[in-house]
């Protein structure tokens, strides 16, 4: 079986979307630095293909101009894989405590 | 008008559906977004947030281009890039150490005065040969091709802006160190290689005069050949992919190359004898986009006997 993989930046997105789903430009103005505008449809669709998150572009009033956003949410396999990483992250995190005598 | 109409329309034939859906359109939809709610802010804000977002933009475009190809193409695209900087490096070496061969005396200096003038020469012979060496024979995905064609585009800009701008300033700074290094006083009189374009125009519309080598055809030639010289890494960039697409030999690219500036500066003596300047200049270019026109007919014609049903 191939272990899933999740970058850091995929681990970044799929923190923020777990609380609530958002835009692009949301997700990189609540990344703190950690997302770049560029980059960051690239990671989503890349993201995408793996089966981490899920997309849909926004509902438009009627006579709005422009291209409509697209929404991200995360899937429940990509939670999974979330909550796995952490876990392992968790366990592997630090040096082993030394009992003394 | 909404921003980034443009662009979509660009990315549309560069990308796939999928990136164009996915990658392409949600950046430009946030460009749109930001763009229609600071309409009612200050035009230095809305400078920035177009700025900003436009890149974003072309970083998304671009990063799709790059991850397209697979792991071979994208190998011999880095082959590639390689080849051109090596090529480009030698070829600059090459005629600046010929430059500086026939100057009576040698600063370091000069190096980076003589660099622009070498410039709309060498980056378009490193590009063909970097095409000819680094991608394999054979057929090439319309990703790669893209890749290298907008590379082309970008060293047809750098050549451009080099040969108008550039190589005035620097050669006329070239060319005064080396008077007043060999003892000279006062400011050398700028011939046609280091006037600007304002400089050639006015050049153009003087009488002729006794010096062949400063006349207003060779004016008029110099002023052409400043927009059509930096075409030559487009077409030699076409021609080349062209060219290794059907399997051809390398030595038929180099080749291709070496003949394009021997037909560009055999112009030269030709308009001395009466071949009309814009002509003088445009040929080489017209010739070289007839045989890649003819390449990729000849191209296209073969695929499809090779497709038809025996």
């Amino acid at each position: 079986m191939e272990i899933p993989k999740l970058s850091r930046t995929e681990r970044v997105i799929l923190e923020l979307l777990s609380v609530e789903e958002m835009f692009g430009l949301q997700l990189v103005e609540q990344s703190k630095g950690a997302l770049k505008r560029g980059t960051v449809y690239v990671t989503l669709g890349r993201m995408q293909d793996k089966g981490y998150v899920e997309s849909w572009t926004e509902k438009q009033p009627a006579g709005a101009i422009g291209l409509p956003r697209r929404l991200y949410r995360p899937t429940g396999y990509g939670l999974r894989v979330l909550a796995a990483w952490e876990a392992a992250a968790r366990a592997l995190s630090g040096p082993p405590k030394l009992r003394h005598a | 008008m909404l921003p980034g109409r443009t662009v979509h329309r660009l990315a549309a034939r560069l990308c796939s559906e999928r990136s164009l859906e996915h990658i392409v359109e949600p950046a430009i939809a946030d460009l749109q977004k930001e763009y229609s709610d600071a309409r009612a802010r200050p035009r230095a804000i809305r400078a920035r947030v177009l700025i900003i977002g436009y890149f974003a933009v072309l970083e998304g475009v671009a990063m799709t281009l790059l991850s397209a190809p697979g792991e071979g193409e994208r190998r011999a695209l880095s082959r590639t890039f390689i080849c051109t900087l090596l090529t480009t490096t030698v070829v600059s070496v090459l005629l600046i150490a010929l430059t500086i061969a026939a100057t009576p005396v040698f600063a370091p200096f000069y190096i980076a005065l003589l660099t622009p003038m070498t410039l709309p020469i060498a980056l378009p012979i490193g590009l063909t040969l970097g095409i000819a060496f680094g991608l394999g024979r054979g057929e090439l995905s319309h990703s790669t091709r893209t890749i290298v064609l907008l590379s082309a585009t970008v060293v047809t800009a750098i050549s451009f802006a080099s040969m108008a701008w550039v190589k005035p300033v620097a050669n006329q700074s070239f060319r005064q160190s080396v008077f007043e290094a060999i003892g000279g006083r006062g400011i050398v009189v700028k011939g046609l290689h280091e006037m600007s374009l304002s400089e050639l125009q006015r050049e153009m519309r003087m009488a002729p005069r006794g010096d062949a080598a400063e006349s207003p055809a060779r004016a008029k030639w110099m002023y052409h050949l400043t927009f059509a010289l930096p075409v030559a890494p487009l077409l030699l960039a076409a021609l080349a992919l062209l060219l290794i697409g059907r399997g051809a030999q390398r030595a038929i690219v180099m080749a291709l190359c070496i003949a394009y500036y021997a037909v560009a500066f055999a112009m030269e003596a030709l308009v001395y004898q009466g071949l009309p300047p814009l002509a003088g200049a445009w040929l080489p270019d017209i010739l070289f986009a007839a045989v890649a026109i003819v390449v990729a007919f000849s191209n296209s014609s073969r695929l499809r006997g090779s497709l038809s049903p025996a």
